[in-house]
Formats: structure tokens, C-alpha cells, sequence
């Protein structure tokens, strides 16, 4: 059954209409019923292309085309069924605003995808910008309110943060963003999926970031957790936490371009108070990253496996890190060495394996210049029981066609040990066998 | 970041040598007046002898036609009973005399003709003669003109409007009219019946036979400092105004290097004109009274070094509102007024030459070069490919994606068909400044009329290098809760740069000026100005949040911004006799501005901060390099304003005039940007190193990634981010009335209604859907009273109590959407379509004194009200600069001037005279509550408005000695500093430190029409600093090096 609100159609088809939303005539009556029933009446247009923003409760259940930047706002929901694929073109973005909620929920089988509208096999990072959902929990910034990256920062529409820590940007459940990453403004790309102060309300599980030109999926505070979390080819940092982000997040594949990326988790807790409260905590287990480093002939990246910053707190644990070209772990500023020295960072019970590439692992940590403060130390404390350079045995570290699912006999079986909070697993990595690798089937790896 | 746009001193003026073949004779007194005293026919100087009466017919020939007599006359001419004639001031002259008189000797007496003069009274019966003597060149009154009753003592001279009266006891007489200079009148049979009037007009001519000097006599009386002088004392509104005199003591050139000596006035970047310390945005310009446009899309002021000053008779700085001028100013409406047509062949021919400390015969950057580049039209070649004219984004499918749009072949093509892909910024040693002009002007006598014109044409080429440093530093607070404070341990940004621009000014103009009789004048001015600005940037250094921590930057850019302005203009003038000289003006404009910004090229490069800064350890940033762009900005412009003036009488015989009129101009911009991108689309290898070329035809491929790893890729922002279009309308009228209410209190007032419309509508380039949100438009309709109240304290002495309102209005983009980031890691410059008009309070008091014909002491006391002025804005998260309109704003200011020869301290120094502006003025802001998630909302709330220095001086002390043919001229000056953006969200305020700068100018007669000048500019090299914060951390700095300039021209 194909339905969409009257308001969707009159909008994207015709100019004429454009006061559907208005009071007084015709179609303001018609937005009226959609409004109140948001499933009634005519036929939602297939494949239509949506260029205004969205101001009522909206449902697609077939294929549309973004152009330009569509808002969602007014407190409202769009929903998007199972098996769709929304798809952007340049310059396009899907933006929720504050208080609207994003509604997508696919299945393995039907994921949900928001891909490039270039055919398949000519796609690339960047073909259009992403998914963007602003939200009312709380992050750190010091007036409480931020301005969307890369949005009209003129536009109130655009910001995100306030008090409401239970709220929610909506529910995403098997769905991939692809190739997005469009550079809006100079040095200000949107990421694959942005949740910005987003609340503990909002689910996330089985979800993609493929190719896209910044970061994979950003986190600008608030407090949401998620599990099942692939990112594939991101141009910059695969997960990147920020502004008092305070969620947790297990399984996660964090695969580099060979040729591109910079780190697979980017952590600060803001950048211009280092010690913001809430401070950025993000507690992340059962994760697989690996790096650029896989290539041959090596190219040179700014790869790298983790980075603490600007005061922020951590939880990794029960994770493998894998190939980074550059170091496996820095930790900078004072700040952050102080919150490590206060035992908020805590990386424990993870596998490193052919880090800092670059010089064949001959620097694996960085501190801030001058800084004596000893992360290796700090990492290697067997109390922690990470294992370095120790070989995971995964299947393959292939770009486009990983097999992270350990082999029999993998330092990474059986010595996982529970987080607080998480799932209690007894293996270490994103994957435990190959029949539950749920990294396949609702996912792409295919680089254009 | 757009900081002010530097731009090098043009060169040397045409006009420092029209001056300077301007023979002037020497008298005593004062000599800054430089009035014709004596000429002989190759222009070389002859000393008058003071004591020497002229010949008594050769000079004064005898017009035959008498004057009607409007009654019979009697027999007898001689007066039987001379009344007792008015006590003669003057000395001098005897009676009937032809005789060469000083001026500027005379200073009572021009004090007195400044004011109209009683007609002395008499005994008996009496008849009057009156009229009016103008220029018959230029059609201007003529002042202190002698009009003699010959054979009597009955004698008066012309008023500042030209105008006489003066009674004679009725009879018949020959009246001698003369005029140092000009051609004498004498009519003879002059009938005067009792109590009838009898009406004596002339234009009068500058003397044949004086070759090219005649022709600037007759512009220096019109044009001198001491008749501008006298202009400003008559003036209804509180004006500033500068002459072709001090336009060539200030050594000439750009118009912008002169306008910097006029009271209370700041030159910034070079170009544009700010009146006591306020900024572009309270401003106008006006050419002969028609608006004139900005090249610059960004500004409305005009950049003034777009003109020769050879082809300006004066810069008019109006500070305070009159109805019949647009109401769109608060600190000036400069006014330019074009020069006369010279009345014989004049040819001129100058040249040039100069260099900068810092760039000439040094190491600069450059690209690569283009054909037109040295002649300001290298946008040609650098413009997109007849190819690229498409109807959908250079990309490998439709927008949509549902369709191929081009083939792999065809997007290889696209990549490689580029004017250039040579984005590699090298090394080069720059050339000298030099340039030239040409002059050349005649006035023809078709039919008993006078056509005239006059032709320029200028070419200038110089080069500046600048070293900059940019840095962007964040906000902290170091305890929750507590205050901010800037983090200036770890900017965002802390780059060093160095930037070559090599600026291209092409000029031409041309004017005619048609006198179809003495009550009907007609001119058409044209002129075309074109320039362009090569850059060749490097920057480099730390841009952590673009690059990271672990890396350095190199973020390098070739630009070629090319603006040119066609403007053209007629108008008229038609004085009407019959209707007691009710008088209409008229013009129409047209103006087409252009601003073509092609083929930018930007490229990103990272190094481990570890690794040495040798080239092959630079790697490309893939997501910021490869950025190709292609803007354009086309405005039409048009206005025309019909004004009426009727002269008459009020009840107490004083000149009085009532002015009204209409005034329309429209303005329509389109602008548009493309942009292309070359990246390394599904390329999975290690991309060349190194800063080179490294996009090129071999590396340019289909989009597979291989083997050619880049290929292009269209991204011009669809819903309207990278267009826009521009309307504004403004239709206005007006009444005032010029009404002395006594002999000593003029009142000048009236009103003005200003209806405007301004609209801003964002346009997809491909034609697709724009959200209408982003649309502004402003609409006012603004009654705009004025009053000027003229006390003439003495003759002398002015006092001015001056009340306007006034409106300022934002720019198309100030208003538009459409983003721009001068460098990666920079501010992201945006107009917000919110913003509504200011209208501005202005009350001005102002006390003057002439003591002598080029002597000035001035005070004002001014206040200005601002509601909602607009100001521009930083903030650092997000980075976004951009303009709000504060509540309102007060300013309250004192202003000084004076002009002073030096000779009362000693004879010795007569040649010398010192000059002093001073403006000092406190501003206070009134900031709105901030708004509900304004992520801009003003951080400091007790400061100055936006761009408003604390205080302005310029000083100078000149030396002119015309036996020598010599002049020179040391300026000074300096501001005080202001802010330059104002800090939103926590960042502080962003101030602009004070620069202090002084120029020599020094010019010198060789041989008869040939004369040397030597400059030098800039010879502080004052640092330009902008900081921020309390300890005045650095913003932005650099330093724009000296200029030394010598010219040689030569004039027949």
C-alpha cells in the first residue's frame, strides 16, 4: 500500500500549492486533514522529489529523491517504512529538527537506505550531504544551544541542545546512510549520520555510514546508545564524539578506505572548555576497527585507531584496533591526561595489532608535545589487560570484502569480560563466529 | 575573512602638473590664493606692476549693443549731481581704471562680497542696475566681478551668486564691466530712469590669447581653495569640500589619496572614503549628483581610486542632510563633481614609475600567466569554456541520478578543458609600479554655442606582497558558570601568509559639455573604469580543526577578481528668464557594474608537523584541494532626478529660493557562482606528493579512479546557496525652501519622502526549486524632515544648526544567503535576510570663520542617533560572520578644522601654511535582549557601534612657491581604533589598532608645460594589526611596505 500525506504531494509538485500549509483556501483545508490524519487520503507519488521542508507527519513507503536541504520540524514525525531507499542529490540533506522525530525502521531483509541518487557503480563520497537529527538532551556548550555544521547558522531551525536528557530524535533500525559527506560551506561537511543532542529516547541498532567525505557518525552531546553500528570508508573519523556526549555503544565495525581516514574513534570533551560538564563519555564495547594500513604499496593517511582529547572521558573495552597507519592511541592536552589521572578514561581487555604502520609500530602512542605523561604505561598496565601486538586472526582485512569473524584459536575468543550497562560478552571484537556475524546481509561494502 | 582589501597607492595624477602650468604671479598677502594676476600669452609669468594702468581700450572692447533703454533717454549723459558715491573699501583700483587687482590682497573686501551688498543708498532720485555675471565657459556665477559706471564713482562688484546691484541717479551711461582675466564689457547707453531697474546680464570669457592657462584660470576660480572656500560659506548644508588645488597639492593621483586631506576624513584600505570615523555603511556616493555604483559587490561606498582626479573640479563632502540629495548617508555623501571642459586644445601626457619596499625587484608569488593580465582583462581567458554552458551540473548524471547526463568520456573532457589546472603558486621577482595618462580637451563655437570635452585615459599596473599572519582563537571558561576569556594557547587557526597582487587599473572617461546659451547647458559624461587584482596567496601553519593536530597546512589560491563600471550620465540645466530665472536641472544615468571573479583555484596540502617543509613531504588534501570557481556579479543601475528651482524675493528683498523635486534609481544584480571539484573518486593508490601541479590532464580521468585518479565533479550548491538576485527601487521627492529670514539668519528647510524596496531572492544556477524562507525584502517609506539654520554672525562667520533625518539600508549581500570562506579554517562569510533598515537622527552645530580668502577655522558639535544600526559579526561555533542590527546607537562628536598660512609668524614663511583636521567623537551601542537562539548574540554590550574610530586627525603643512613653480606637501594622518567585527557568542570584540601614516608630496616645474613630481607614501609602514581580547592578541596583521613614485608630465 502506497499513502502520503496530501502536504508531501502539494508541496513537491507544484509551486502553486506552496500555501498548502497557510490558512484559508482550498489546500489549507486538505493540509488540515493531513494533518489530523497523517495516513489519509491520495495516493503518495513514487519516486517524487521532496524539496520543501516537511511540517506535518509524513510516512513513505516508496522511493523518493532529496533536493536541497529538507527540514523536518514543527514537532512532527516522518516515518519511512522498511525497504525504501531515499536518495540525495547534490547539495541534498535530510535535516530532523529539534522536537521531530526520524522514524526509520527497516529489517535485514528491507533496510532502509539513504544512498547517492547516482547509479549504482558511479557513487562516491560526498554525492549528496546526509542525515541530521538535532535534539533537545543536554550537551556542554556553554550557552546550551549549538548551530547545526554546515547549516544556515542564521536559521533557528538548524540548532539543537536544551534540558530534555530522556528525549528522542526517533528510531533508526537497519538503515544505511551512503556517500554522503557534501561539503555545505568551506571545510564543512555534513557527516553520514549527525545526532546532535540527541536523548536517551532514541534507539539506534543496525545502522551503516558508507562512504562518507567527514566523519562516519558524529555524536555533538546529548545521550543516546545504540548497538550493531558499521561504519565503512569514512573520509575522516569513523565514530566521533563531542559537546558532552554521553551514550554507550556496542558491536561496531569501523573499516577504513585504505587510501583515506583519520581516526576510528575521535573523542573531546569540548574544544574550548576542556573540562565542560557533562563531560564526553562515551562508553563503546565489542568493537573491530581496522585501519588504512591493509594497503600495498602503503599509502600515507592520517589514520588512526583512537584519539582522547580536549578533556574527555572513555570507555573502550573489549575491542580490536587493527592497522592504523599512524599511532593506535593518542591522548592530548593536560586536561585529558588529568581525567585519565582521575580514572574517567578506562581502555581495557582490547587487542592491538599492526599499529602505526607508518614506521612499522615504532610509535604507537601520542601524547601532546613535551607531555611526559605515560600513556603507554597507561595502555600496557597488565592490570588492563589489553593485548598488544597480538594477532586477532580475523578472517580477512580486505577493504570491500572483510571477514572479521575470528578464526578457532583467536586471542579474541574468551577473554571478553562484561561492561556495566552492556551486554556481557566473552569475546572480544564486534563479532563472535561467522553465523553471528551481523556485520552481513542489510550491509553495503561496495566503494561506489 | 574579508579584511580590508589593500590596494596599492595608484600612481602619480595627471593632474599634478595641470597646476603647475598654471603661471601664477606673486603679490603680497596671502598665497594659497592662486587667482590670476598677470599672464602673458605662453603662459609664463608676468609680474604685475601694481602701479601700472592697463592699456585703456585693447582689453576692453566695446560691445556695440547697447542696452534698451526702457525709457527715453535724456541728452544729456553725464550725471548733473553725483550723489556722495559708498565709502570704497577697496584699494587699489582707481576709479574707471582697468587695473590688475590682488584678490588675495584684499580679503575685507572678498569677506564683504561674500554676503549680497546693499545697494548704497542716495540723496535723490535714483534708478537701479542689477544682474548677473557668470563664467561663459562654465556657466558658474562669478565673483567680486567690477561693475563701473564709467565716469563716476558709482561702482560695485558681483556677489558670491554673481549678482549686483547698484544705484545710480537716473541718466544715461557707459558701464564697464571687467573681471581680472576675463574680457572686458563695456556697454554704452545705459538708459536708468527713476525708480525703474535696469537689467545687466553677461557672461563673461576668459581672456583670448591665454592658451592653456586661460583654460584652468577658469577653473581655479570656480575651483581654487579660496573659491571653494567661499562655495562652503555659502553653502546650505555643512560641507567639506576639496578643490583641484588641493586635489594637486596632495600630489594628484587616485582620487582616494586626495580625499584623504578633507576634514575629519579616514582613506580606508586605500579606496574608500569614511567622515568621522563612520564606515561604508553611511556613505554615498554621487557623481554629478547621479548614484554612482560600487564595484565592490560587499560595499556600497565607492571605491574612489577608480578615478583619475584629473577628471574631478571638486570632492564634495556633504556631512549633513538637505532634501534635494538621497538620504541614504549619515557620516558623508561624497560628491563628485566633473571638471570643466577646457576653453582651448589642451593635450596632456604623463608618466609614472614607483616602487613598494616590499614588493618591486623582490620575490613575490604568481601563477601562471594569462593573455590581458596586464591589461585588467585577463577574466577573459580565464572564463569558463563555451562547454561548459550546460543546463545541469557537470556530473556524471542528472541531479536526480535517473539518467546519464554525461559520459565518462565527456566528464574526462570537462576535467581537462578547464582555462587552466596549473594551481601551482611560484616564486617571482615583481616589476615596478608604472603608468600613464593622456588629456586631451577643446571647446568648440557651433552655431554660436559652446561644445567642449574633454578625454582621459589612465593606465596603471602595480604590484604588492604582503606577509600576513591570520589567527582564529576560541572562547573558554575555565570554570563552569564563570566568564569567558579567549584560549589563546591553542588557536584554531595560526597561519602565516604571503599574498602578490598585481593590480591592473584601466580608465577612460569622457565628457561634454554643450552651452546652447547662456540659460541652457547640457552635458554627457561616460566613463569606464576597469580593474583587476591578480592574487597568488600561500598560507600556512596550524588549522587544527581542517588539518589536525599532528599536521601544518599550506592552503594555496590563485585569484583574478576583475570590476569594471560603465557609467554614464546627461543632464541639463535651463534657466528660464522669463520666469525670473526659475531654473531646472535634469539627469538620467546609467550605470553597469561588473564583478568577474573566474577560475579560483584552491589547494590544500598537510605535512606531519615532525617533517621538514620541503615540498615532497606535503600530501594533498583530497575533501579542501582541487576547488575550482567561477563567480559573477552584473548589476544594472539607473537613476534620474528633475529638480526645480524658483528664485524670489522675500519681504525684505532677500534672495530666497524654494527648490522641489523627483529622484528615481533602480538597481538589478544577478550573481552566480559555479563550482567544481577535482577529487580522487574511487581512487584507491597514493596521490602524487608535493605542491605542484599535480592535477593535470594526466591525472584528470573519467571518474573510475583509474588509471587517472581525479576526476571533475560539479558543486554548485542547488536552493539558491550559490546565487541570488538583487532588486532595489527607491523613488523619492522633495521640497525645501531657501529662505534668509533676516540678513543675518538663513533658514534652509524642507522635507524629503524616501519610499524604497529592497528585495533579495536566492536563485538556483540550474533553475531548481529554492525555498522561499531565504527570501528578504525590505520595504520603507520614510518621511525625512530637514532644517538648516545659517547664522551669519559676521561676514565672515558662520554659525549652522543643522536637524536631518536620514536612512541607511542593507546590501543585496548583506541580505543574501550565499556563503564565502576566504580560506580553509577561515570564517564562513554569510548575509542574514533578516536585517531591516536604520534610520539615523542627525543634529550638527557648526561655527566658521573665514579670515581670509584660504584660511578656515571650523568647530562642530554633532550628535547621531542610530536605530538599529546594522553591524557586522564573528563568531567562532559556529564560524560564521555575518551582520545583525544592534537596538540602537549614540554617537556625540566635535570636530575641528583649521587652515592657516604661516606668514603671520614670520614674511619668511608665506610660502608655507599648516592645516589641521581633528574629529573626535563617543559612541555608545544599545544592544536588543539576545533572541531565543541567536547563537550570535553580541558579547560585549557597553562599546562603540561597529567600525566607529574615537577619533580622526590629518594634519598637513604645505609649501607653495609659485616663482618657483614649486609645492610640497607633508601629510599626516591617523585614527583611533575600532572595532572591526563585533564578537558574538562569547568571542570578544575584534579591533583594528590605529595606523599612523604620512606622505610626502613634492612637485616641481622643470620647463614651461613640464614639470617632475615625486611621493612617497606610506613612509610609517605603520603595522596593521587587528586583536581581539584583552591582551590584544593578534587577529590579523600585516604591513603594507612604502611607496615611492616619481612622474614627469607635460601639458600644452
Amino acid at each position: 500500500m502506497q499513502r502520503i500525506t496530501i502536504l508531501v504531494g502539494c508541496l513537491t509538485l507544484s509551486p502553486m500549492l506552496f500555501a498548502c500549509g497557510d490558512s484559508g483556501g482550498d489546500s489549507a483545508e486538505a493540509s488540515d486533514t493531513a494533518t489530523t490524519d497523517p495516513t489519509a487520503g491520495g495516493e503518495e507519488e513514487c519516486d517524487s522529489e521532496i524539496s520543501e521542508s516537511i511540517e506535518v507527519d509524513t510516512r513513505w513507503a516508496c522511493d523518493h529523491t532529496l533536493s536541497g536541504i529538507v527540514a523536518v520540524k514543527g514537532g512532527v514525525t516522518l516515518t519511512i517504512e522498511p525497504g525504501v531507499t531515499i536518495k540525495g542529490t547534490t547539495g541534498s540533506a535530510l535535516v530532523i529538527g529539534k522536537g521531530s522525530q526520524l522514524m526509520a525502521e527497516g529489517t535485514a531483509d528491507k533496510p532502509i537506505v539513504f544512498t547517492s541518487s547516482q547509479p549504482d557503480g558511479s557513487r562516491g563520497r560526498g554525492d549528496w550531504g546526509g542525515v541530521v537529527l538535532l535534539g533537545q538532551a543536554p550537551n556542554n556548550l556553554q550557552t546550551g544551544t549549538g548551530a547545526a555544521e554546515g547549516l544556515d547558522a542564521n536559521d533557528p531551525d538548524y540548532q539543537y541542545g536544551g534540558s530534555d536528557a530522556s528525549s528522542s530524535c526517533g528510531s533508526l533500525k537497519y538503515v544505511r546512510v551512503e556517500f554522503a559527506g557534501f561539503e555545505l560551506t568551506k571545510d564543512n561537511e555534513l557527516n553520514g549520520i549527525t545526532f546532535y543532542s540527541c536523548g536517551s529516547g532514541t534507539k539506534v541498532d543496525y545502522v551503516q555510514a558508507h562512504m562518507g567525505a567527514d566523519d562516519g557518525i558524529e555524536a555533538f552531546g546529548g545521550n543516546w546508545s545504540g548497538k550493531h553500528i558499521v561504519v565503512t570508508g569514512a573520509l575522516d573519523d569513523s565514530f566521533d564524539a563531542d559537546q558532552g556526549y554521553t551514550g554507550s555503544l556496542q558491536y561496531m565495525f569501523l573499516h577504513q578506505d585504505p587510501a583515506t581516514g583519520n581516526y576510528g574513534l575521535e573523542w573531546s570533551d569540548q574544544k574550548d572548555n576542556l573540562d565542560a560538564i557533562p563531560r564526553t563519555k562515551p562508553i563503546v564495547s565489542n568493537v573491530t576497527f581496522i585501519g588504512t594500513g591493509t594497503s600495498d604499496p602503503l599509502v600515507m593517511t592520517k589514520s588512526g585507531a583512537i584519539k582522547l582529547k580536549e578533556g574527555t572521558a572513555a570507555g573502550i573495552h573489549n575491542s580490536i584496533f587493527a592497522y592504523s597507519y599512524n599511532a593506535a592511541v593518542e591522548l592530548t592536552e593536560a586536561a585529558t591526561e588529568a581525567v585519565a589521572d582521575k580514572g574517567e578514561i578506562a581502555i581495557t581487555d582490547n587487542i592491538f595489532f599492526k599499529n602505526s604502520v607508518a614506521d612499522d609500530g615504532a610509535s604507537p602512542y601520542l601524547t601532546s608535545d613535551g607531555s611526559a605523561w605515560d600513556l603507554k604505561g597507561f595502555i600496557e598496565d597488565p592490570a588492563n589487560r589489553n593485548q598488544i601486538d597480538v594477532d586477532p586472526k580475523l578472517g580477512s582485512y580486505t577493504w570491500g570484502s572483510a571477514n572479521i569473524v575470528p578464526a578457532a584459536g583467536s586471542p579474541a575468543l574468551g577473554n571478553g569480560r562484561g561492561v556495566q550497562g552492556l551486554e556481557t560478552t566473552d569475546y572480544i571484537g564486534a563479532v563472535k563466529d561467522a553465523t553471528g556475524d551481523w556485520t552481513k546481509g542489510w550491509t553495503n561494502f561496495i566503494a561506489k | 575573512m574579508p579584511l580590508p582589501d589593500r590596494k596599492s597607492p595608484s600612481l602619480l595624477a595627471a593632474l599634478a602638473t595641470i597646476g603647475i602650468g598654471v603661471s601664477e604671479t606673486q603679490a603680497a598677502g596671502p598665497r594659497d590664493y592662486e587667482g590670476p594676476q598677470g599672464w602673458s600669452v605662453d603662459g609664463e609669468s608676468v609680474p604685475p606692476p601694481p602701479d601700472q594702468a592697463p592699456p585703456a581700450g585693447g582689453d576692453l572692447p566695446v560691445e556695440d549693443a547697447p542696452v534698451v533703454p526702457s525709457e527715453p533717454a535724456p541728452a544729456e549723459p553725464a550725471p548733473s549731481e553725483p550723489a556722495a558715491p559708498p565709502p570704497e573699501e577697496d584699494s587699489g583700483c582707481a576709479d574707471g581704471d582697468f587695473c590688475v587687482e590682488d584678490l588675495t590682497t584684499d580679503e575685507a573686501a572678498l569677506k564683504k562680497e561674500m554676503a549680497p551688498k546693499a545697494a548704497p543708498k542716495l540723496a535723490g532720485p535714483s534708478g537701479t542696475l542689477s544682474g548677473r555675471m557668470l563664467d561663459a565657459t562654465s556657466g558658474s556665477p562669478l565673483i567680486r566681478v567690477n561693475v563701473i559706471v564709467v565716469g563716476t564713482s558709482y561702482k560695485t562688484k558681483t556677489d558670491i551668486d554673481g549678482r549686483y546691484t547698484l544705484s545710480v541717479p537716473p541718466g544715461t551711461y557707459q558701464v564697464r564691466i571687467w573681471y581680472d582675466a576675463y574680457e572686458g564689457v563695456t556697454i554704452s547707453g545705459v538708459v536708468v530712469a527713476k525708480d525703474d531697474t535696469v537689467a545687466i546680464n553677461r557672461d563673461i570669457k576668459p581672456i583670448a590669447g591665454m592658451t592653456q592657462t586661460v583654460a584652468v584660470t577658469a577653473e581655479i576660480n570656480k575651483e581654487s581653495s579660496a573659491g571653494k572656500l567661499v562655495e562652503r560659506k555659502k553653502s546650505v548644508a555643512a560641507r567639506d569640500m576639496m578643490s583641484r588645488d588641493d586635489i594637486r597639492k596632495s600630489g594628484g593621483g587616485a582620487t582616494s589619496a586626495v580625499a584623504r586631506r578633507i576634514v575629519g576624513s579616514t582613506i580606508v584600505g586605500d579606496r574608500f572614503l569614511f567622515v568621522r570615523g563612520l564606515g561604508h555603511r553611511y556613505g554615498n556616493t554621487l557623481f554629478d549628483g547621479a548614484r554612482l555604483p560600487s564595484p565592490d559587490p560587499n560595499l556600497r561606498t565607492v571605491p574612489l581610486d577608480i578615478f583619475p582626479s584629473g577628471a574631478l573640479s571638486a570632492i564634495n563632502v556633504q556631512k549633513t542632510a538637505t532634501p534635494d540629495v538621497p538620504a541614504d548617508f549619515a557620516g558623508a555623501s561624497v560628491q563628485l563633481e566633473s571638471r570643466e571642459t577646457p576653453d582651448k586644445w589642451t593635450f596632456q601626457i604623463d608618466g609614472r614609475f614607483g616602487i613598494n619596499t616590499q614588493a618591486s625587484f623582490q620575490s613575490g608569488l604568481r601563477g601562471d600567466h594569462f593573455a590581458g593580465d596586464n591589461f585588467a582583462a585577463g577574466n577573459l581567458g580565464r572564463d569558463l569554456p563555451d562547454l561548459y554552458n550546460t543546463k545541469q551540473p557537470i556530473r556524471a548524471t542528472s541531479m536526480n541520478g535517473d539518467q546519464q547526463a554525461f559520459t565518462p568520456q565527456q566528464i574526462e573532457k570537462f576535467g581537462e578543458s578547464l582555462p587552466s589546472l596549473n594551481t601551482a603558486v611560484r616564486r617571482h621577482t615583481a616589476l615596478p609600479n608604472f603608468g600613464g595618462g593622456v588629456q586631451l580637451g577643446n571647446t568648440f563655437k557651433p552655431w554660436g554655442t559652446r561644445l567642449g570635452f574633454l578625454t582621459a585615459l589612465n593606465y596603471a599596473n602595480s604590484t604588492q606582497t604582503l606577509s600576513e599572519t591570520y589567527r582564529i582563537y576560541n572562547t573558554e571558561q575555565p570554570t563552569q558558570g564563570g566568564p569567558f576569556s579567549l584560549n589563546t594557547r591553542n588557536p584554531d587557526v595560526d597561519i602565516q601568509g604571503t599574498k602578490t597582487t598585481q593590480n591592473v587599473q584601466v580608465s577612460g572617461l569622457g565628457l561634454l559639455k554643450w552651452k546652447l546659451d547662456q540659460n541652457n547647458r547640457v552635458s554627457l559624461l561616460g566613463l569606464y573604469t576597469r580593474d583587476a587584482d591578480n592574487e597568488s596567496r600561500v598560507l600556512e601553519g596550524r588549522l587544527r580543526t581542517t588539518c589536525g593536530e599532528q599536521f601544518y597546512c599550506r592552503n594555496t589560491r590563485l585569484r583574478y577578481i576583475m570590476r569594471s563600471v560603465l557609467f554614464t550620465r546627461l543632464g541639463g540645466k535651463h534657466e528660464i528668464p522669463a520666469a525670473k530665472g526659475f531654473t531646472i536641472e535634469w539627469f538620467g544615468s546609467y550605470a553597469q557594474a561588473r564583478q568577474d571573479d573566474p577560475l579560483l583555484r584552491e589547494m590544500l596540502f598537510y605535512r606531519s608537523v615532525g617533517d621538514t617543509p620541503q615540498d615532497s613531504n606535503y600530501n594533498v588534501d583530497t575533501n579542501e584541494s582541487g576547488k575550482f570557481q567561477f563567480f559573477k556579479l552584473l548589476d544594472h543601475a539607473g537613476s534620474g532626478a528633475l529638480d526645480f528651482t524658483v528664485p524670489f524675493k522675500q519681504w525684505g528683498q532677500l534672495e530666497s529660493r524654494f527648490k522641489f523635486g523627483a529622484w528615481a534609481e533602480a538597481k538589478r544584480r544577478t550573481f552566480g557562482v559555479r563550482t567544481f571539484d577535482f577529487e580522487p573518486r574511487g581512487f584507491g593508490g597514493q596521490l602524487p606528493s608535493g605542491t605542484g601541479n599535480i592535477i593535470n590532464a594526466g591525472t584528470i580521468g573519467d571518474g573510475s579512479g583509474s588509471p587517472e585518479p581525479f576526476s571533475i565533479k560539479e558543486v554548485t550548491r542547488p536552493g539558491g546557496q550559490d546565487g541570488y538576485a538583487g532588486k532595489q527601487e527607491v523613488y523619492a521627492g522633495y521640497a525645501m525652501l531657501d529662505l534668509p529670514l533676516v540678513r543675518w539668519l538663513r533658514m534652509v528647510g524642507g522635507a524629503r519622502l524616501e519610499a524604497n524596496r529592497i528585495r533579495v531572492e536566492p536563485f538556483d544556477v540550474f533553475g531548481g526549486a529554492v525555498d522561499a524562507k531565504a527570501n528578504a525584502q525590505i520595504r520603507t517609506l520614510n518621511v525625512l524632515p530637514s532644517l538648516n539654520l545659517i547664522f551669519a554672525a559676521r561676514k565672515d562667520m558662520n554659525v549652522r544648526i543643522v536637524g536631518a533625518e536620514t536612512v541607511a539600508r542593507p546590501e543585496f549581500r548583506e541580505l543574501a544567503p550565499f556563503v564565502f570562506t576566504d580560506f580553509a579554517g577561515g570564517f564562513t562569510v554569510q548575509g542574514y535576510s533578516k536585517l531591516t533598515a536604520t534610520k539615523i537622527w542627525n543634529a550638527d552645530m557648526r561655527w566658521e570663520w573665514f579670515p581670509s580668502a584660504n584660511e578656515v577655522l571650523a568647530v562642530s558639535v554633532f550628535y547621531k542617533h542610530f536605530d538599529a544600526p546594522i553591524e557586522r559579526m564573528i563568531a567562532t561555533s559556529p564560524r560564521l560572520q555575518t551582520y545583525r542590527n544592534a537596538r540602537f546607537a549614540n554617537n556625540v562628536g566635535v570636530e575641528l578644522e583649521g587652515r592657516k598660512n604661516l606668514e603671520f609668524i614670520s614674511k619668511s614663511l608665506r610660502d608655507l601654511s599648516l592645516g589641521v583636521n581633528f574629529a573626535y567623537i563617543f559612541s555608545r551601542v544599545q544592544i536588543a535582549a539576545p533572541k531565543e537562539g541567536d547563537l550570535l548574540a553580541p558579547t560585549s554590550t557597553q562599546r562603540y557601534l561597529e567600525g566607529q574610530s574615537p577619533y580622526v586627525l590629518n594634519a598637513y603643512l604645505g609649501y607653495d612657491n609659485e616663482r618657483s613653480g614649486t609645492n610640497a606637501r607633508v601629510l599626516f594622518n591617523t585614527f583611533g581604533r575600532r572595532i572591526a567585527f563585533v564578537g558574538g557568542n562569547h568571542l570578544p570584540d575584534v579591533y583594528e589598532l590605529p595606523i599612523h601614516t604620512m606622505d610626502v608630496t613634492l612637485a616641481q616645474r622643470v620647463y614651461k608645460g613640464l614639470s617632475l613630481s615625486f611621493s612617497a607614501f606610506n613612509l610609517l609602514n605603520w603595522r596593521q594589526r587587528f586583536v581581539q581580547g584583552e591582551n590584544n592578541d593578534i587577529f590579523y596583521t600585516t604591513r603594507r611596505g612604502i611607496f615611492f613614485l616619481v612622474g614627469l608630465s607635460y601639458s600644452i
